[in-house]
């Protein structure tokens, strides 16, 4: 099964989706990854759990028939997990061969943040040091922009380790 | 033909050609055990199907190649004298995708291979033909005509649609449940109205009560009318989605003849290697399977084949000293059993050697004297399929290597199937398989762990029941169910999963599950119901995720996840069976090298599970300076490393006097054969892949390495 | 002994002064004859022989004498210290009036027996007395108190009868003014029953008027009731309304969200896209702020109506209440309109009746002056009864405080 380790191997590009940035809110937060990973965004169903899986995998829903698993952004980065009510919504990501369900606080919407607005990440940045790719300055608030592809390979290893 | 359709034609005929060759090199070998004109005028049709298609896309150097080869069938002789016209044949069968897939002329090697054909075929290509065809003819049309080529995934595609046509249609049947209930209130509201209709006539205005009245009347009748003729629709939809999902989950399957076709002449290569003869026989190939489980199937497939050419079969010297036929009998055989699939690989070789098995678990270190004494029949034979077993002492050249049978029970295993090995009846070996013909459409019963829906496929079943503390018994710590003569695990299925406790009832609902000979009882917090479900994959992110082969859609909207079978009872058995006597290991001290803290943990937990020793170093300079200061008895290392990686590492290893001989193990996550080349040309002694690394597999391979059990 | 002996020793001095022999016996004779206690010895030597015989004779007489004298007088002694004694305890028990205990006397003489007896027969008839006395005490003391408080009752009544007698007298003095004055308030209230009767009636259509007033308050707070129904129907009608908006912008803002990203994929091509993606979101966002506004009106308004209910139900139990005071107060006026009606008669008979009633009373005033002048002659007869039973009261309580000044057992 095609498995997308070249999206972790490979390195990653700078700005990709020509600056378009898809935005949630987790905590406190602001992060941001690349738009062109998310196919759209979606109200999150009713959860059936995942068998022996962590808490960053709160379970499964279908959305036109296709089975997603759900990812809380919010407890992969050590936060308090994300509401899981009728009305939270989720961006379904495609990462490669892996389709999943991104869920955090709140679905923000997109923000370009040209290449000369973005800085590097800060030395120590917090619990998304590891996926810290940058800092992108668009509004009021600062976006923590994450290598999303790094950081669901490493919350699926972290998951169903060999 | 314009540029533009033939490039759209193009990979339509790549794919058909690639079809075609494999029905031709089957044919040929049908041929060779005496197939008969049949045969050979199947053989003609392909041939010359596929010239056609080859001259209409201008692809003259392999119409060429085909027309030769059709001379030479004609003049194929009966019996053994065929056999080095069918090699001749079979190799330009080889030929075809290289000549499909390059220039259209061909080139050199194609008119060189078409001349060695004609050269073949001899005078007798002269011969005139049998029937009166016309020389390089049209294509033979009903084929073409009523088939239409379906990518798999638009199909695959499609039958999910239906699936949830299937699971809408179910909804639309509780809507109109909720209708009528609707409906009925309505009625009840019309009851109180004619009762005040009653009363205004009683007032005087005898009109508007009458008018009143009437509307009622009538909209009650309307109103029951169009619910009736609702729900017959609604009833005529869900029985079509049924059937529609249905045909498309039969569109969906491939016949068993993809995979099955290839089989007889890889056995005659592999057999001829060996200087072995075979005959392989196949039955039941026109079976329609998922596709999910024909890629299942063929690494598996080829392992038993393998298996059986390597260690089934005698040389045909030690047959004659046996007094069987020279060329041994390979037989491959599917089949029905309701919804399961049944596949059999069958060789009347040597058979199961009891003691063989005895000598080779205890010389790998997989179980103690004692128990194996013990052992016998069906779980004897089971050993078969441990990780790292192996009869051989020295690796031979197709299999031996301790993998194949692994990953045959693996695989099968995967798609909710079972594997067993059996002697066969005329004193040889069977293989037997079973899984589920279809993963779309499975009858599965649900059960529920709290509020959450699980599945399990329903041929796995043996009952449902309650289970009462009465019939249940303590054996050394573990509980059991006294069942007759049996005393089956218990185990609930929320902390089975890891999803919640066990259910407080005093006399829980349990579903009992059999695999193969192993039962066990699961206790779940409900049953809801047995139904025929629209199996989904989990998708590739959820690929791995524990316990879990599928899901489906219920008509609420909610997910069913569906349960592997084999991993329920295997855990069962674990949590509440005897824990075998772990293999006698030695305690290694192993150096690990990874630049990842994440996988470093994940190995090093591996490691320390299998009883090591683990020191751990972030680079291939930190794994250098580590092994000069302390000793180590195995190293496992990453590839991809700053510094110094993986490669370099091994090589620098090997290139030192003092670690020349320390075992070193790659782990990568690059599982390409040139890179294992890699691996193993800078010194390694084996190379894992890190995705498919189990404890079994890196057990075995360091025990291999460093010897057991001394 | 020792006396006697010194008596002996001194005799001889009182002998020597005696010449001639017959002195000392002369002398002895003299002081037996004169009873002297001390009686001198005559000494036979110094005297003649002859007279030695009747010296000695004397002598021994005297002896005798003396020691009979001598008994007699210890016995007299011991008698009169018996005596003494006798009286003493006596006089003591007497001053301490304790008569309990009998006589204990010292001496034990058979002379003073009869005195013992005598005064043992005097002691019981004295405890005798005394304890009859003391019954006597008792008795009149009793008396006394009964007779004074039959005086004092007798006193006191008689002088409430002279009171009551003066004040009957009084008041039916009194009673003439007032008869008089009843018999021309009879009149006025005549007068005033009169007016009454007209206001009550007046008051009776007020009464029915407020009554219709109420019934039309209690229908129109009912239909006010039925109003507030509808209008909360309404409003929860509007508040599913809402809901549908709010899901319809919810899903337009998904739309929207899903088009920008169609927008961003396409890249510079999607860039208008993009825009309005973002405009239509913004729009949805607006719908969802107006359908939070709006669902905050929807609650003030379902609070609204509910404190209109809370009002109109108060209303209309007022109403009910108003209209069940009316009924009350409609009762009452009736009544009052009744006993307005019967004052006027009555207050006619009352009139009539004054006027032989003061006469009467005039009557009744002479007879009660000749009665008080009876009633007070009366009164200061049984003041003087009271003092003497008073004063015998006092006499009765000093002799009982007396006689328990005995102690008998």
């Amino acid at each position: 099964m095609p498995e997308p380790r070249e999206a972790q191997s490979a390195a990653p590009d700078p700005a990709p989706g020509e600056g378009w940035l898809f935005c949630v809110r987790a905590g406190a937060g602001r992060y941001g990854f690349d738009a062109a990973l998310v196919s759209e965004v979606v109200r999150l169903g009713p959860l059936t759990r995942l068998p022996g899986a962590p808490a960053a995998l709160p379970g499964v829903f279908t959305h036109r028939g296709e089975v997603l698993a759900v990812l809380d952004l919010c407890r992969v980065l050590g936060l308090p997990a994300a509401p899981m009510g009728l009305g939270a919504r989720a961006a379904v990501l495609r990462i490669g061969a892996w389709r999943l369900a991104l869920l955090a606080d709140a679905v923000l919407g997109l923000v370009q943040v040209p290449a000369a607005a973005q800085e590097p990440a800060p030395a120590q940045g917090g619990p998304a040091a590891r996926w810290l790719r940058g800092v992108g300055r668009a509004g009021a608030e600062p976006v923590a922009i994450l290598d999303l592809p790094a950081l669901v390979q490493d919350a699926r290893q972290r998951s169903f380790a060999p | 033909m314009d540029q533009r359709t033939r490039e759209r034609l193009l990979p339509k005929f790549r794919e058909s050609a690639a079809e075609r060759v494999e029905q031709i090199a089957a044919g040929l070998l049908r041929w060779e055990q005496g197939g008969g004109t049949a045969v050979r005028d199947e053989l003609f049709r392909e041939l010359h199907t596929l010239k056609g298609e080859a001259r209409l896309l201008g692809f003259t150097g392999l119409s060429q190649v085909l027309h030769a080869a059709e001379d030479l069938v004609k003049a194929l002789p009966e019996g053994a004298a065929a056999r080095p016209l069918v090699d001749a044949l079979l190799r330009a069968c080889d030929a075809v995708p290289g000549l499909v897939d390059g220039p259209p002329a061909g080139g050199d090697a194609t008119a060189l291979l078409a001349e060695g054909l004609r050269a073949l075929a001899g005078p007798a290509a002269h011969l005139p033909p049998r029937e009166a065809r016309p020389p390089g003819g049209e294509p033979p049309p009903p084929r073409a005509a009523t088939t239409v080529r379906v990518g798999v995934e638009e199909l695959d595609e499609i039958a999910a649609l239906a699936g949830d046509l299937l699971v809408d249609g179910a909804r639309a049947r509780g809507r109109t449940r909720e209708l009528q209930e609707l409906l009925s209130r309505w009625s009840r509201l019309g009851d109180l109205a004619l009762a005040a209709a009653d009363e205004l006539r009683h007032r005087g205005d005898g009109q508007r009560a009458d008018r009143m009245a009437r509307d009622v009347h009538l909209l009650r009748t309307d109103a029951f009318r169009f619910l009736r003729r609702h729900a017959d629709a609604v009833g005529a939809v869900e029985g079509q989605f049924a059937l529609l999902a249905d045909r498309v989950s039969q569109a969906r399957l491939v016949p068993l003849s993809t995979l099955l076709a290839g089989l007889p002449r890889a056995a005659r290569d592999l057999a001829q290697e060996q200087g072995k003869e075979v005959a392989c026989a196949i039955e039941g190939a026109d079976l329609g399977v998922d596709r999910a489980i024909l890629l299942a199937l063929g690494d598996p497939l080829v392992h038993l084949l393998r298996n059986a050419v390597d260690h089934g079969l005698e040389p045909p010297a030690e047959r004659i000293r046996a007094g069987k036929p020279p060329a041994g009998r390979i037989a491959i055989t599917a089949r029905l059993d309701g919804e399961q699939l049944e596949l059999t690989v069958e060789d009347d070789g040597r058979g199961l050697d009891a003691e063989a098995i005895r000598a080779a678990a205890q010389r790998l270190g997989l179980a103690q004297e004692e128990r194996l004494r013990a052992l016998d029949g069906p779980a004897l034979h089971d050993l078969l399929f441990l990780p790292g077993f192996t009869t051989r002492a020295e690796p031979g050249e197709v299999s031996g290597r301790g993998v194949g049978l692994e990953v045959v029970r693996r695989r099968v295993t995967e798609v909710g199937g079972s594997a067993v090995v059996e002697p066969a009846p005329g004193g040889g070996t069977r293989f037997v398989l079973r899984m589920p013909q279809s993963l779309a459409l499975l009858e599965v019963l649900l059960v529920r762990v709290e509020e959450d829906v699980y599945a399990i496929p329903a041929a796995d079943v043996e009952g449902v029941g309650r289970i009462d503390p009465v019939d249940l018994t303590e054996v050394a710590g573990l509980r059991a169910l006294r069942q007759g003569e049996r005393l089956v695990p218990v185990a609930a299925l929320g902390p089975l999963l890891s999803l919640g406790p066990a259910p407080r009832a005093r006399r829980p609902a349990a579903a009992f599950l059999r695999h193969g000979q192993d039962r066990a009882a699961i206790v779940v917090d409900g049953l809801a119901g047995e139904r025929e479900v629209a199996v989904k994959s989990p998708g590739a992110f959820l690929a791995g995720a524990p316990y879990l082969t599928g899901a489906a859609v219920l008509p609420d909207g909610r997910a069913a996840l569906l349960l592997s079978t084999p991993g329920l009872v295997a855990a069962a058995r674990r949590q509440t069976g005897p824990v075998p006597a772990p293999p006698a290991r030695r305690r290694l001290r192993v150096l690990l090298v990874d630049d990842s803290a994440i996988a470093r943990d994940t190995q090093a937990a591996l490691l320390r599970g299998l009883g090591h020793e683990v020191e751990e170093a972030v680079d291939g300079e930190d794994a250098w300076r580590r092994l000069a200061a302390g000793a180590f008895q195995a190293l496992l290392t990453d590839v991809q490393m700053p510094v110094l990686d993986g490669i370099d590492l091994a090589r620098r290893v090997r290139g030192s006097a003092r670690h020349a001989r320390l075992p070193v193990v790659i782990l990568s996550s690059l599982s390409a054969p040139e890179e294992r080349r890699r691996g193993l040309d800078a010194g390694a002694d084996a190379y894992l892949v890190k995705g498919e690394l189990s404890a079994e597999a890196l057990g075995a391979t360091l025990e291999r390495l460093c010897g057991g059990g001394r | 002994m020792a006396e006697r002996a010194k008596r002996r020793k001194a005799a001889p001095r009182g002998g020597g002064r005696g010449a001639g022999g017959t002195g000392p016996i002369l002398e002895v004779l003299r002081a037996l004859a004169e009873g002297r206690g001390e009686v001198p010895r005559l000494e036979p030597e110094r005297l003649p022989s002859s007279l030695r015989p009747i010296a000695a004779a004397l002598n021994q007489a005297v002896e005798r004498v003396q020691g009979d004298a001598n008994e007699a007088g210890l016995r007299i002694a011991a008698v009169s210290q018996g005596v003494d004694e006798a009286i003493d305890s006596l006089v003591k028990m007497m001053v301490k009036g304790d008569l309990s205990g009998g006589l204990r006397l010292g001496v034990s003489d058979a002379a003073l027996a009869p005195l013992i007896a005598g005064l043992g027969q005097v002691m019981e008839t004295l405890k005798r007395f005394v304890l009859e006395t003391r019954d006597a005490a008792l008795h009149l003391s009793t008396s006394a108190a009964e007779v004074l408080s039959a005086a004092t009752q007798n006193e006191s009544s008689t002088s409430q009868q002279a009171s009551a007698v003066h004040e009957t007298t009084a008041t039916m003095e009194e009673l003439k003014g007032a008869s008089q004055q009843i018999a021309d308030n009879a009149q006025t209230v005549a007068a005033i029953a009169e007016q009454t009767l007209t206001a009550t009636r007046q008051g009776e259509g007020a009464i029915k008027a407020f009554l219709e007033a109420m019934e039309k308050v209690r229908h129109n707070a009912g239909e006010v009731d039925q109003a507030i129904a509808k209008l909360s129907r309404r409003v929860e009608r509007i508040g599913t309304v809402v809901e549908v908006i709010d899901e319809i912008a919810d899903r337009s803002d998904l739309l929207a969200l899903n088009a920008a990203l169609e927008g961003a994929k396409a890249g510079d091509a999607g860039r208008g896209f993009s825009i309005v993606a973002a405009e239509m979101r913004r729009l949805a966002e607006n719908v969802l702020e107006s359908t939070r506004e709006i669902k905050n009106l929807i609650t003030e308004i379902r609070e609204a109506t509910q404190a209109a209910k809370e009002a109109s139900d108060g209303n209309q139990r007022m109403a009910g209440e108003g209209e069940k005071l009316g009924g009350a107060a409609m009762a009452s006026v009736s009544s009052i309109l009744h006993g307005a009606e019967e004052t006027v008669s009555a207050s006619r008979v009352i009139h009539l009746a004054t006027q032989q009633q003061r006469s009467a009373t005039e009557q009744v005033v002479m007879s009660m002056g000749e009665v008080e002048s009876v009633t007070r002659q009366a009164q200061a007869g049984s003041r003087q009864a009271t003092g003497a039973a008073a004063e015998l009261s006092r006499l009765a309580a000093r002799l009982a405080e007396l006689v328990k000044r005995f102690r008998v057992e």
